[in-house]
Parts: structure tokens; C-alpha cells; sequence
């Protein structure tokens, strides 16, 4: 890196920032102004609602029958007046009157005989002027309680004490330290984050997707200056003006809440408010944390404004990130939400529960550091990233217009394979799939959930985009006869794949342990279908998914993934995404191992078919296992690893053997490679059309 | 820095040479567009070498490989003997570049927007300073030198882009579409610049389409068609091999042969 072509990239872009009107009216003049005119607001509206409410007269209802010791309590009373009415409740229903008042006929009489009388008052909650005329109607009548009282114990010649066995008082002893605390921990870490985020928003955009509008990148690009010197200038730029802006932003706030509070009469706030109590240590610690923050957040919004054309679209890039991080901000502004093992990892909520725990007084020195180094290494992830999009000339330059977004059938040009974003696209599709309507047929009846979510909800669907988007289903489905060969191999592979994955699902167990309820659940699934036949099991748990998900995972997306990523990566990517397909925490490892096996023999074999023997092997397995269909020998034996937690090592080594042989065969095997290999396509033909290495 | 005086102008070794350059970009849905193919050619000091062709010919996308902007898919580049993928920092050095459509930094004075890139060059404060005023006087800019880009004219913005080209005085231009959308006071001023630069010894290659321009300044042409560079060679070979008597209709008559070769 060369200081000298860093620093001039600093200085340039930090002149003309702060040229910008708009930046700086932004940056400083909104924060300068914002926050002292927001408070004013505020207590000229609370003190304009109060005097308001003060001088507004309550009308209260009374029944024409009520008796008149009520009336007189309630005739003296300032801007109340007494209205009479047949029905006092409807009244306040109707708005008539703010509040009722009803007593029973006897209360006088009880007065007389020393027992109680009862007097209820009737009032809308959500009218503040109901409630006021309810607190005034209240405080009268508590008024004459009080003086009963008295006349009551004076004639019995009794002390007050003698109706107050117990005085109880609760006197809050938290710190004041810990008030102010409390009172900034709800508030500051969603706003730190939301300043931040306003001060990197411009810059972030403006020197990355408004470069690349003016055409001036290119420029700069035929200057001797790295790429690496052009991302790391830009980025101290943006840095700078997102830390200046959420410092100028907390300043400004802090200033003019404490002069409201100062204005206040009695310093009736400053006592709960103190900003002394919060130590300037406080403030260091969390403007510390603060840097790997905005470092992140910085380097994330330069990402991903410089995918953009222009700088329209990079707003609108860049507006739904700025959503996003607000949401663990908001979260970890809500009481109840605090540090813990697992909150430390989550990115930007870490740093805001962080704030929040210093100002309460409740970080600890490890929190602390763990927080801040994981929040710089998503930073320095993020900066990676944005540094290696800047090497991309494909990213830099964009430039092309786009293509006229048309979804006619007509206008997609015929190809041999899906691009690698339609696979993307289809696995997310059919994981909502799975998340929402799947979810509803499965648990209203799980045999006939299980076929229509694989037959109508996943292989349909997935078949019928494929079509639509003119993609030749013959190839991107790899649906070819496998040679004989390659079906030994996938036997050899499922065989020790099988014992393999479980063995994984067992050494999983140690750290993950399975839990109870999932376990209890699956028994159930299968007690429950005692009765039905083991063919219609059979169809449901291992046909179906054998043909519908290698349909999905190794037909639509695999097609995809390989015209981008090579071999290796295509296997292990398929592998991993169907993994994540079965939706469990405890599946995952094992399913995406067992994925990683099939995707490469679908991918070496160049036959889908491959991939439906092994799926459907795997499957059936597991599903006569656990109806105890197979023999009684192997039932114990699965028994017995389940309990020893461990499957004894010449079975493993066999495992191991069989996956070798069925990996050596593969590969002799060679030949029908790729995904189109041996497809002659029209000349839009995909550059997936290359053989496997 | 290489300045022409330090190269020996007009000899042997080309300055510029372009050695079976190809760029393929994929668009996505599995397509892919060759803008060049196989494009080679060579430019000695002292030379204009004028790129021909219409709108998405590929001439762009040639450029900017042998600016170094983007890396060709096969093939490579080489200025003064330096190969753009092997150093190509050495090689910006060595060059200038106007990209096509090329605007400014609209917040910054043309002096100020000289003197960033004049320190992106390495150059220092006292050398940019007497360098710019050097280019301000040939380039009548001093009315507007300390006004911001933003404000100033079509031409002028052009003025300034050219100052910046020739900033560090380098010894191969790399110019595209330079007088696009200018009027023709400004165009032929600029296309005056380009062939005194060319008196001094640079080695120059410029895009265009307008064949009137090419016709006037270029030692040599090269046409190009669909990526690929159909002809080469001095106006009067051109014209000889297609019969024809002005670029047009010698671009034309090559576009067909071209095109029923194809057939």
C-alpha cells in the first residue's frame, strides 16, 4: 500500500464531501438542530396539554336520584360541573359527561350506622379528559375518606396508629449511577447505530456507485495507484465522516437533554437524569467499541453501494441494509435483552447490548473484549469483501444497461443450463416452500403433507420454471442413462456413506445432544403409522424425495451452481445447501454430508439417475430401520451403536474402503463429465459446457 | 516517468503492441459476449493510430485493455516493451488515458482536480503547479482554472480532461472518442493537440467514429467489426484493397466481405 496515493485519495474526497451541500446539511445540520428543536417541541406540547387539560371543565354525572351528602362533596369543587341524568354510565358512553358518579340510596345512612358505603365512579380510560374528570371526582371523595376518618377514630378515642399497624415504605437504592444508566441503556445503543449508519449512508454511496456514475473511476484506475490504495482511501473517507456524524449526533443530543433538564422547574429531572453519574470512562469505553462498529458498518455499505450503476440505485441498495441493522439495534434496546454467550456473536446487537450493559454497570472485562475483537473481525471480513469486489473489473466497471426485465417465455433464450442466481433463486423458493405451505399439509396429515410437498410444492413448481425459462431440461437435469459402472459405484458410495453419516450424526451428538422432543417426535411419526403399509411408507419417505429432491438439488440447482463454480466448490456448495434444506439444527451436518457424496456422484457419473438410486437407498433404509422390517441381526446392531455412541472401527474402516472404491471407479470410470458435456448447444450455449477436471 | 525524449521515437521497438488480445464478458443467463477477438497490432512513436468502427465494435473494451483499466480474457498487451499484466502500475506510468464519456470531479476547481492526479502520479507540488500552468496556456484554460468542474462547459470539461491526459507528460496517449459531442471549434483544437503530440514523439491510439476525423490525423487505421479488427493499414492501403476512395465506403466494403465470409 502507498501512503502518499492513500492519503491524497483521503484529503480529495473529504474536500469535495464537504463541498456538498447536501452532505453537510446532513451531517451537521441536521444534528445540530434536530435534537434542541425536538425537545422544545416536546415540552411545549406536554406543558400547552397540561394547562389545557387544568383549565378544561369536568363534567360529572350524577342520577337524579343521588343522595344529596354526594352532591355536596362534589358542588365545591373548581371546574367541575354537576349535570344530572336517568342513566349517569350512558352518559359518559355518549360523551355527555366526562365521568359518573353513582352511590347507593343507603350511603348516608351507612355513614350514620359506621359501615361502609360504596360510591363508583364511572369514566373512559382512553379519554384523557375522562381520566382527568375520574382524578378529580377521586380526589374529592379521598378527601372526605380522610376526614371520616378522623371523626370516626376521635370519636372512638382512637390514634392514627391504630389503623396503620404496619407503615411500609420501599426506598429504591439503586445507584444514581445506575438510573441515569438505565434511563441512556434504552436509548443510546439504537441510536449510536442509527447515527452511524446516517453518517456512513452518503459518503458510502457517493464515493463508490457516484464515481462509477460520473465515469471518473475508470480515471482513476489508469493512475499508478492500486486498487487497494483507491478502496483503502475511500474507506478512512467514509470511516471518518460516519464516526464525525454519530459523535456530532451523540454530542448534540446529550447537550440539549441537559439543558432541557436544567430548564427544568425543581431540577425535577436532573436528579434522575445526572449525567455526572456516568463516568467519563463510561463514555471512552463506548466510544471504543464504537470503532469496530462503524468500521463495519462502513465497509458493509461500501459493498454494497459498488455493485450499483449509479447513485439512485445504490440508495436504493443500501436503504434495506440500513433497515436491516436497525432491527439488532432495536432488539437489543428492549429491557430484558442482555449479553450472554450467544448474544455476544450476533453482529451490531453485540455492540448494542454491549452499551447497554456498561451503562448499567454491568460488562464485564471478558464481555467486553469478546465483543470488540468479534466485532472487528466482521469488520475486517466486511473490508475484505469490499476490497476484493473493488478488484472485480466486472463490479468497477457495470455499466450495461440491464436487460429489459421481460418475463415472456418467448424472451428467454434457449439454454443447456440454469445461471448460477436462478439456482440461488430456486432454493430460496423452495425453502419458503417448505417453511409455509409444507409445513401446513405436513401437520394436517403427515403421509399425504409428505407427497404433496414433494410432487406439488417442490419437483412441479422447480419443473415448471425450468420449462418456462426455456432452460433444456434433458441437460440441466443431467438425464442420462448411467452406465453400469457408475451404479456399482454409487451402491459402493451409499453403502459407506450411509455408516459414515452416521457416525457423524453420532459424534454430533456429543456436542449437540439431539433433543428429547424431536427424538420423542419422530418415534411418534412412526408408531402413528403402524397400521399403513411399509410400500406406501416406502413411496412416501424414499421414492418421493429420492425423485423430487434430486429433481431440485441435484438437477435445477447443481446445473447452475456448476456454470460458475468448479467441481469441488459445485459438490460441496449442493452438498451444504441441502443440508440447510432440512431445516434442523441436528440434520444438518449429516444431511449435508450425505448430500456432499450424491452431488459428486451425480456430477462424476453425469446421470441424475445415480443420485435417485443412492437417495432412494439412503432413505429406505433409514425408514425400514426404524418400522424394524430388516433383519433382526442388523436392528441389534443399530441398537447397540446408538447406545456405545460410537460405530466400532473395522465397520468404519469398511465405510471408509467402500467410499474409496466407489470414488476409484467413479473417476476411472471419468468420461460423461459435466453438466452439458456432451450436449451440442446453439451458440448462446453456457460456458458450463467445459469438462469436469 | 518515461518521457518521449527519452524514448527512442520511431524505432524498431513499438510503443504500443497488442499481441492476439481477446476479452469475453459473461452477461448472465449463461451468455457470453466476445467484445474483442484475437486483436493485434503495433504503434511506433511518432505514430496515430485511429481505432475505426461503429457503436459496440469493441473499441472501448480494447482500450481499456491496453490501459490496463481491464485484464484481456487471452492474449496480452505491452507498453514500451512492459507487458500491462505483468507490471501494470510501471505501465500507467508510461500513460495516458481518456476514457470515453469521461466527466469530472464536479466539486472540485479544474486546478484542484489537476493537482489530485498530478500526486497519484507522484508528481511534486512545484512540478503540477509549473505543469499546469504550462497546460493552461496551451490549452487557453486560464479563465476557467479556478472555477469547479461543475460549472464549466461541455468543451471546457474536455480542455481539462485533456490536461489531465497530458499532466505527466506521458509517452503513449490512450484516447477514446476524444472529441465526442464537442463542437467543432473545441474539436479541432483538441485534434491539433493530438498531432503535435504525435510531432513530439508520442505514440498515439484513438477511437472514433467519425471517419472525416480519422481520414484527417491517422498514419494508420485500423477497422474494427464485431470484436474483431478486420483491416489495418496506411488510408491509401485501405482504399486500394477495397477499391473504394474515403474511409466510409472502404469500412462498408470490408464490413461486407466480412460478412459473407461469415455466410
Amino acid at each position: 500500500m502507498n501512503r502518499r496515493n492513500v492519503l491524497t485519495i483521503v484529503r480529495k474526497e473529504l474536500l469535495e464531501t464537504l463541498r456538498d451541500r447536501r452532505t453537510l446539511v446532513a451531517m451537521i445540520g441536521i444534528p445540530l438542530l434536530l435534537y434542541p428543536a425536538l425537545f422544545v417541541i416536546i415540552t411545549q406540547v406536554v406543558t400547552l396539554q397540561q394547562a389545557k387539560m387544568e383549565r378544561q371543565i369536568s363534567r360529572i354525572a350524577l342520577h337524579e336520584t343521588a343522595p344529596t351528602l354526594l352532591r355536596q362533596w362534589l358542588s365545591g369543587l373548581e371546574q367541575v360541573e354537576l349535570i344530572d341524568s336517568a342513566d349517569p354510565e350512558a352518559a359518559v358512553r355518549l360523551g355527555q359527561a366526562h365521568a359518573a358518579v353513582t352511590a347507593g340510596p343507603d350511603l348516608p345512612a351507612s355513614l350514620e350506622t359506621r359501615v361502609s358505603g360504596e360510591v363508583v365512579i364511572d369514566f373512559d380510560g382512553t379519554e384523557p379528559a375522562s381520566r382527568h374528570a375520574m382524578e378529580r371526582v377521586r380526589d374529592a371523595l379521598e378527601e372526605q375518606f380522610d376526614r371520616i376518618l378522623e371523626e370516626r377514630l376521635a370519636e372512638a378515642g382512637l390514634p392514627r396508629a391504630y389503623i396503620e399497624p404496619i407503615r411500609i415504605e420501599s426506598a429504591n437504592i439503586a445507584t444514581a449511577e445506575k438510573r441515569t444508566g438505565s434511563f441512556l441503556a434504552g436509548l443510546l445503543p439504537m441510536l449510536l447505530v442509527v447515527m452511524v449508519g446516517v453518517g456512513a449512508f452518503y459518503p458510502a454511496v457517493d464515493l463508490t456507485a457516484g464515481e462509477k456514475e460520473r465515469g471518473t473511476f475508470e480515471t482513476l484506475l489508469s493512475t499508478p495507484t492500486s486498487k487497494l490504495d483507491i478502496v483503502t482511501g475511500k474507506f478512512i473517507t467514509v470511516f471518518a465522516l460516519a464516526m464525525f456524524t454519530g459523535l456530532l449526533n451523540l454530542g448534540s443530543m446529550t447537550l440539549s437533554l441537559a439543558y432541557q433538564l436544567v430548564q427544568l422547574p425543581e431540577n425535577a429531572g436532573a436528579s434522575i437524569f445526572s449525567f455526572d453519574h456516568v463516568s467519563i470512562a463510561d463514555f471512552g469505553l463506548i466510544l471504543l467499541a464504537l470503532i469496530p462498529l462503524a468500521f463495519f458498518i462502513c465497509a458493509l455499505m461500501m459493498a454494497i453501494a459498488v455493485f450499483a450503476r449509479d447513485f439512485k440505485e445504490a440508495q436504493n441498495f443500501v436503504t434495506p441494509f440500513y433497515l436491516l441493522i436497525l432491527v439488532p439495534g432495536m432488539i437489543a434496546s428492549m429491557p430484558g435483552v442482555e449479553l450472554s454467550a450467544a448474544t455476544e456473536l450476533i453482529p451490531i446487537a453485540n455492540v448494542a447490548l454491549l452499551f447497554k450493559a456498561i451503562l448499567t454497570e454491568k460488562a464485564s472485562a471478558e464481555a467486553y473484549l469478546t465483543v470488540f475483537i468479534c466485532t472487528s473481525v466482521y469488520a475486517l471480513l466486511a473490508l475484505v469483501f469490499a476490497a476484493w469486489l473493488f478488484q472485480s473489473e466486472q463490479v468497477i466497471l457495470h455499466e450495461d444497461k440491464g436487460f429489459a426485465l421481460s418475463l415472456r417465455r418467448d424472451d428467454f433464450p434457449p439454454r443447456s443450463a440454469p445461471t448460477i442466481g436462478f439456482s440461488l433463486g430456486v432454493f430460496a423458493l423452495v425453502m419458503l416452500i417448505l417453511y409455509y405451505p409444507a409445513t401446513y399439509f405436513q401437520t394436517r396429515e403427515i403421509i399425504s403433507g409428505l407427497f404433496i410437498t414433494q410432487w406439488v410444492l417442490m419437483a412441479a413448481p422447480v419443473l415448471v420454471l425450468l420449462w418456462w425459462v426455456r432452460i433444456d431440461l434433458r441437460s440441466a437435469l443431467f438425464l442420462r442413462a448411467p452406465r453400469p459402472g457408475a451404479l456399482l459405484a454409487g451402491l459402493l458410495l451409499t453403502a459407506g456413506g450411509f455408516v459414515l453419516v452416521v457416525q457423524i450424526g453420532l459424534w454430533q451428538s456429543w456436542i449437540l445432544p439431539e433433543s428429547e422432543s424431536i427424538k420423542r417426535m419422530m418415534e411418534e411419526l412412526f408408531a402413528a403409522q403402524e397400521g399403513r403399509s411399509l410400500l406406501l411408507m416406502l413411496l412416501a419417505i424414499a421414492v418421493s424425495p429420492a425423485v423430487c429432491e434430486e429433481i431440485v438439488f441435484r438437477g435445477a440447482i447443481l446445473s447452475g451452481v456448476r456454470t460458475k463454480l468448479g467441481f469441488g466448490a459445485s459438490v460441496l456448495l449442493v452438498g451444504v445447501l441441502f443440508g440447510l434444506f432440512h431445516l434442523s439444527v441436528y440434520r444438518i451436518v449429516p444431511t449435508a454430508a450425505m448430500g456432499i457424496v450424491i452431488t459428486y456422484a451425480v456430477l462424476r457419473s453425469g446421470s441424475i439417475f445415480t443420485g435417485m438410486m443412492m437417495h432412494f437407498l439412503n432413505n429406505a433404509i433409514g425408514v425400514l430401520a426404524a418400522t424394524k422390517n430388516l433383519p433382526q441381526t442388523s436392528l441389534d446392531w443399530f441398537e447397540r451403536i446408538e447406545i456405545q455412541g460410537q460405530i466400532p472401527w473395522p465397520a468404519l474402516a469398511g465405510a471408509a474402503a467402500a467410499i474409496a472404491a466407489g470414488v476409484i471407479l467413479m473417476e476411472r470410470l471419468g468420461g460423461r463429465t459435466s453438466a452439458t458435456g456432451d450436449v451440442n448447444e446453439s451458440a448462446a450455449g453456457s460456458p458450463s459446457a467445459r469438462p469436469g477436471p | 516517468m518515461i518521457n518521449a525524449s527519452t524514448q527512442d521515437a520511431g524505432s524498431a521497438r513499438p510503443l504500443i503492441a497488442a499481441r492476439a488480445v481477446s476479452k469475453s464478458f459473461s452477461i448472465g443467463r449463461g451468455r457470453t459476449i466476445h467484445a474483442v477477438r484475437e486483436a493485434s497490432f503495433e504503434v511506433a512513436g511518432g505514430e496515430i493510430f485511429g481505432l475505426l468502427g461503429p457503436n459496440g465494435a469493441g473499441k472501448t473494451t480494447l482500450l481499456r485493455m491496453l490501459a490496463t483499466i481491464i485484464t484481456p480474457t487471452s492474449g496480452h498487451c505491452e507498453m514500451n516493451g512492459v507487458r500491462t499484466d505483468v507490471d501494470p502500475q510501471g505501465v500507467r506510468r508510461t500513460l495516458g488515458f481518456l476514457s470515453g464519456n469521461t466527466k469530472l470531479y464536479q466539486r472540485l476547481k479544474a486546478r484542484e482536480m489537476l493537482a489530485y492526479f498530478g500526486r497519484l502520479y507522484g508528481m511534486s507540488e512545484p512540478a503540477i503547479a509549473n505543469r499546469t500552468a504550462e497546460l493552461a496556456e496551451l490549452l487557453d484554460m486560464g479563465a476557467f482554472l479556478d472555477r469547479r468542474c461543475g460549472q464549466l462547459s461541455t468543451g471546457q470539461s474536455q480542455k481539462v480532461s485533456i490536461a489531465r491526459v497530458l499532466l505527466h507528460d506521458p509517452g503513449i496517449l490512450i484516447l477514446d472518442e476524444p472529441t465526442l459531442g464537442l463542437d467543432i471549434m473545441t474539436s479541432r483544437a483538441i485534434l491539433g493537440f493530438i498531432s503535435q503530440a504525435r510531432a513530439r514523439g508520442r505514440a498515439i491510439i484513438f477511437s472514433t467514429h467519425y471517419m472525416t476525423e480519422a481520414e484527417l490525423l491517422c498514419d494508420r487505421i485500423g477497422f474494427i467489426h464485431a470484436g474483431r479488427i478486420m483491416a489495418m493499414g496506411t488510408k491509401q492501403e485501405l482504399y486500394e484493397r477495397t477499391g473504394a476512395d474515403n474511409l466510409v465506403d472502404a469500412f462498408v466494403a470490408m464490413a461486407e466481405r466480412e460478412g459473407q465470409q461469415a455466410a
